[in-house]
């Protein structure tokens, strides 16, 4: 090897390194409070009663403010796309209200959502980044969200961050050139990627799939990190917020393996569509009783509570006969004391890992077995 | 060019390469994981004064559920916690250890294991052989902070830290007779130290950016405070820089300081949460500026922080609700433990 050609490679390598060292490590699995493109709100009340409703933000924190002579926007501007998925009394499928909200560079936008869906339905939600001026879908990973969940008339209250989902193109080969993109371009005029286009690796099926090419995958597995031995069912409550990002007919099949105070393992299958809240007790009679350990010298700071796994187990599409195995799903989990005067109330999002294979998508079109 | 600086430059390109390739111990660039099971978790408050009201319940889950016997007596699943409870005033450490058999958990009230104190928790996997930090991706945890007189409750899960010892070095590291690797071995990448490193080869690193999602106008009945810790004791002042956002999207900077653990009203941070732009809400990023120590002079540039927000609606039992911070980015300092 000559001089200037061992040169070349080590300069190479070195660069190499570098851009290794700098780059954060591509992720195809979602990192629910790092800003995403896509926001999942696990449970939504539009229903106006009195003293109950759901107060939801989203913020853009894009803060570009230069404006796009072609367009008028903003750089920083988005338009979000919020898609109320609602279950109607004894229905089998999710029933959609869409609706779409500019937000500006740095904007805010918070609703109460009896007001924003006049519906008035119970369900979930997902946010939508879209391109302002063509109304597609973008790789804008700056949106964050949270909710609230309040029912004065109990004073009961929980507060859920929005799951957030990460657009994938950008993640894998940075951000669009700076110059206008030419007609036709696989990147808006406000310089973000357009998630769907063939052209950056997109199915162009005008849903957000989730897939790890057009947006990370849904997690693998989900677990309830603690809940409470609910040995008195007057005085003590929880349930599991569960739903599926599959489509509006599919029925889930869930695998649950419970364990309680003293490690042993109950399983159960749980069937649910589309979304659901149900009490801990309906899903396995387990949690009343944890098996707490009544040898001497327990210490008497522990208290009763046990843990879940959570496993996708199938899911069937009674409709089209599709069948569709390890199905993705999502959660969250709301416990409650009872005391007077008042309860406790108390949730959190459900903990996950590992990363689903099932390609799917947002507004659900068709499912893709890996 | 000289032999000798040929051979220099061939270790480099050598050395280079094998990076490159993945064989030899390579820097991991992940953050924090948040809801993913993890090594370390980091629970920002916790508050045990049961006098005045207040506890807490912590709960820690292992999600290992590997009975097979490693040697007779030890179960390949098996995770020593060590609890570090540090007092949110003055850096103070209360620290216990305990086992979890494979898919045990632990739940414990702060108010039978500590005096009246707040702050906040970390709870590290170590080998229960040797008390060695461990690279055991399996904890989970949350923690419900109880105001017995106001009734009123709030609930947030640990932050989930990864090891990152497996990703790097696969089966070639040095492992504990239960086989996990130890994450702080020199031969694994780590500095032998006592401390945890959050560097991209023991831990997964810090964000750089902190954001406050949303908050409530800070007037009438709403009421929110902030919680950040950040890594360095109670001798370092943290300097952090505020952007909040009203509803005209309008920038509103605020420096503000605090050392150790802080639970501060919004509305002492910044009066700006207060005005009538922020109706009915508004959002905030965080940055970290520079940590100093006054004593030894010396300063550290972008600190490492992690924070939550708590809200409540005043006079209303029962209003309260919070959540962890929103982060992006990583940060360029590594944080570091340094908790014996």
């Amino acid at each position: 090897m000559t001089n200037r050609k061992f040169g070349a490679a080590l300069v190479t390598a070195l660069a190499l390194l570098a851009a290794r060292a700098s780059a954060q490590t591509v992720r195809n699995f979602p990192s629910f409070l790092e800003p995403g493109s896509v926001l999942i709100y696990p449970i939504v009340d539009s229903r106006m009663g009195i003293g109950r409703g759901t107060v939801i933000s989203v913020a853009n924190v894009n803060g570009s403010t230069l404006i796009d002579p072609r367009t008028g926007y903003r750089r920083g501007t988005v338009q979000v796309r919020f898609y109320y998925a609602t279950v109607p009394n004894g229905g089998s499928g999710w029933l959609l209200t869409d609706i779409p909200e500019l937000l500006t560079p740095n904007d805010i936008l918070t609703v109460l959502a009896g007001d924003h869906n006049p519906q008035a339905e119970l369900g979930w939600l997902f946010v939508l980044a879209e391109d302002p001026e063509t109304e597609e879908l973008i790789d804008f990973n700056y949106l964050v969200g949270d909710e609230v969940v309040v029912d004065a008339s109990d004073n009961r209250s929980v507060h859920f961050p929005a799951m957030a989902f990460q657009a994938m193109y950008s993640q894998l080969n940075g951000p669009p050139s700076p110059l206008p993109p030419p007609p036709n371009s696989n990147y808006s005029n406000l310089g973000y990627w357009f998630t769907d286009r063939v052209a950056n690796g997109g199915n162009a099926n005008g849903s957000a799939d989730f897939n790890g090419i057009e947006y990370v995958n849904m997690p693998d597995r989900v677990f309830v990190s603690s809940f409470l031995e609910l040995s008195d069912l007057q005085a003590m409550g929880a349930d599991l917020i569960l739903l599926s990002t599959l489509g509006r007919d599919f029925r889930l099949t869930l695998r649950f393996l419970i364990y309680d105070n003293e490690e042993d393992q109950f399983s159960r299958t749980f069937n649910f569509t589309c979304w659901t809240r149900v009490a801990l007790q309906d899903i396995s009679n387990v949690v009343v009783n944890l098996n707490g350990s009544a040898r001497p010298g327990t210490p008497v700071e522990e208290q009763q509570t046990g843990w879940m796994r959570i496993n996708g187990d199938v899911a069937y599409n009674p409709l089209t006969r599709q069948t569709v195995l390890d199905p993705p799903f999502v959660g969250a989990i709301i416990q409650r004391v009872v005391a007077q005067p008042n309860d406790f109330e108390f949730g959190h999002l459900l903990h996950k890992t590992g990363r689903n294979a099932i390609g799917h998508n947002l507004p659900s079109t068709t499912i893709v077995n890996p | 060019m000289s032999k000798t600086m040929k051979g220099g430059a061939g270790t480099i390109l050598a050395t280079a390469l094998l990076l490159l390739s993945g064989v030899a111990p390579a820097q991991v660039n992940s953050t924090i994981s948040d809801y993913d099971p993890g090594s370390i978790l980091i629970f920002p408050v916790f508050t045990s004064d049961f006098t005045n009201g207040y506890a807490s319940l912590v709960s820690v889950s292992n999600t290992n559920g590997d009975r097979r016997v490693a040697i007779p007596g030890l179960l390949r699943g098996d995770v020593q916690l060590h609890y570090f409870w540090i007092d949110g005033s003055d850096w103070s450490l209360t620290n216990d250890q305990v086992v979890l058999t494979p898919n045990d958990t632990r739940s414990i009230l702060t108010d039978f294991q500590l005096d009246s104190e707040e702050g906040f928790l970390i709870v590290t996997a170590e080998d229960p052989e040797t008390s060695e930090p461990i690279d055991f991706d399996f904890l989970i945890g949350d923690i419900v902070l109880i105001d017995v007189a106001g009734n009123r409750t709030w609930c947030t899960p640990g932050i989930g830290i990864q090891g990152l010892v497996d990703e790097r070095l696969g089966v070639g590291a040095v492992r504990s007779t239960r086989g996990h690797a130890f994450t702080d071995a020199v031969a694994n990448g780590g500095d032998g130290g006592t401390d945890y490193d959050f560097n991209g080869f023991e831990y997964q690193r810090w964000p750089s950016i902190l954001y406050l999602s949303s908050f409530f106008r800070q007037a009438g009945t709403n009421e929110g405070e902030l919680i950040l810790l950040g890594d360095l004791n109670a001798d370092w002042r943290i300097d952090l820089l505020f952007i909040f956002y009203d509803r005209d999207e309008g920038p509103n900077s605020r420096t503000y300081s605090f050392t150790c653990w802080t639970r501060q009203l919004l509305s002492s941070i910044a009066a700006i949460t207060t005005s009538a732009v922020m109706d009915p809400a508004g959002w905030a990023r965080i940055d970290t500026q520079q940590a100093v120590n006054p004593i030894t002079g010396q300063v550290q540039l972008s600190p490492n922080i992690l924070g939550a927000v708590v809200q409540r609606v005043v006079g209303q039992t029962g209003l309260e609700f919070g959540h962890l911070l929103h982060h992006s980015g990583l940060n360029s300092t590594h944080a570091v433990l340094d908790l014996f």
